[in-house]
């Protein structure tokens, strides 16, 4: 994204709205750094602008993995790399079965909330998850960015690219489930930005969750909000076909 | 989707905020007309899933809220009580569409719906919080506003000056809450919270 010069008038009225502060006003035309800019159009589609200078340019890999993992709606790359933002992870754990009795599913949300992430930052953290042998998800994007899905490593020309959020997705099994959750603790003090952590268990026939026993038993704290599937998805075999 | 998990907020005020998305069901194979239709004349089926996503039709089915259960549309709503949340799922446990249904809030607030309904939780997503240099953080009541949209399209300053607004009485509370839900594309920005949020932070200013 960049600005007309020819048409701002350095009003300022635009600079609250960058989720990255990445719009600054001079004296006579406000400017986008193109560092902390991460693409996600939110000065352009907030119509925010009278004079209409915000101008989307043409992004070019690795570039446009900013706006595909920033911008709500995607795009496509041209790589074939990149499928989509995320997975319906837990959401549709009804009629997938991608989370099973026994297994713990973590999200990790890196970058937020709102400070947005480099994907060095990204692989640093996916490394120290890596090295306890969790299994990412392969239909996760970020994960089909890795240059190799056992290490957690990334290709160098991405790690520079700055993004407002992306979702590492891994499962570990419930014995695995603590030490994951004491790595990311310990990695947060190796990245320059913040990450919010999911944990996803399958509830049994009572509807608990073995993972919070796992969680209450070692005093790890959790929000009183989460996300609850509520298990009404027909599955191949209950559509009777 | 629509990243709804870590919405802040003390336990008071997240239960009046729940997110309800329900997704079309990409397995189920069911004989509904879209399967027939696949089926019997599967080249005219593709040409009209791709004109049906090139113009975005989907889209504007689900703001007009009369989705058909069309590929590829996930339906989202916000409700400020249980009531109105327990109302909601019943509906969907009646219609029986096949979709999955997912449910953010307060997990002990839903599972008494659930419970209510006869339903029960089948996969459950803790929130753990937040890790790294939270230093970097702004505070307590603009995360509340911010995390509301959970691709953080709402910027923190944004939030800051409509807080200022609101406090000077350039602007309502419900005005300013109208005008950073706008900026939510998948809107489940809970507008109505946010106007309780700005309005107790310009009664403490």
């Amino acid at each position: 994204m960049r600005i007309d010069p020819d048409k701002c008038n350095a009003c300022g009225e635009c600079l609250p709205y960058c989720p990255t502060e990445a719009i600054s006003l001079g004296d006579e035309t406000s400017t986008i750094d193109p560092d902390p800019c991460v693409e996600c159009y939110v000065c352009l589609r907030s119509d925010v602008c009278p004079h209409e200078a915000f101008v989307a340019e043409t992004l070019e890999w690795p570039r446009i993995i900013r706006h595909i993992f920033s911008s709500v709606r995607p795009v496509q790359s041209g790589s074939g790399l990149i499928d989509g933002r995320g997975t319906a992870e837990m959401k549709s754990n009804d009629v997938t079965d991608r989370y099973r009795f026994g297994e713990v599913g973590f999200t990790v949300d890196i970058g937020r909330p709102g400070l947005g992430a480099t994907f060095a930052d990204v692989e640093t953290i996916a490394i120290a998850v890596a090295r306890l042998g969790v299994v990412f998800e392969p239909t996760n994007p970020v994960t089909n960015l890795m240059t190799d899905t056992i290490a957690g490593s990334f290709p160098e020309d991405i790690k520079r690219e700055r993004v407002l959020s992306c979702i590492l997705e891994f499962k570990t099994d419930e014995a695995g489930c603590l030490a994951v959750i004491d790595t990311l603790r310990s990695v947060g003090d190796e990245i320059d930005t913040v990450f919010s952590v999911g944990c996803i268990s399958r509830c049994r026939d009572d509807g608990t969750a073995p993972v919070a026993d796992i969680l209450d038993k070692a005093e790890v704290g959790y929000r009183p909000n989460g996300k609850v599937n509520i298990g009404v998805g027909w599955r191949y075999d209950d559509s009777g076909t | 989707m629509t990243h709804s998990l870590h919405r802040h907020g003390d336990t008071s005020s997240l239960k009046r905020d729940f997110v309800v998305l329900t997704l079309e069901n990409r397995h189920r194979t069911s004989l509904t007309w879209k399967d027939r239709l696949s089926g019997r004349f599967p080249r005219f089926y593709t040409l009209l899933k791709t004109v049906y996503r090139k113009l975005g039709v989907g889209r504007l089915l689900n703001r007009a809220g009369v989705g058909d259960g069309l590929e590829g549309m996930d339906w989202t709503s916000v409700f400020h009580s249980r009531e109105d949340l327990r109302s909601h799922l019943a509906r969907l446990k009646e219609a029986d569409t096949g979709r999955s249904v997912v449910v953010s809030g307060v997990i002990d607030e839903v599972g008494s719906c659930l419970g209510d309904l006869g339903l029960r939780p089948h996969t459950v997503q803790y929130s753990l919080g937040s890790f790294g240099r939270l230093e970097q953080l702004p505070d307590k009541t603009v995360l509340e506003v911010t995390t509301m949209c959970g691709h953080h399209l709402v910027s923190p300053r944004f939030v800051e000056k409509k807080m200022r607004e609101v406090a000077d009485g350039q602007v309502t509370n419900e005005a300013a809450a109208e005008s950073l839900g706008e900026l939510c594309l998948c809107k489940i920005f809970n507008k109505r919270r946010a106007a309780a949020l700005l309005e107790d932070h310009a009664n403490r200013s």
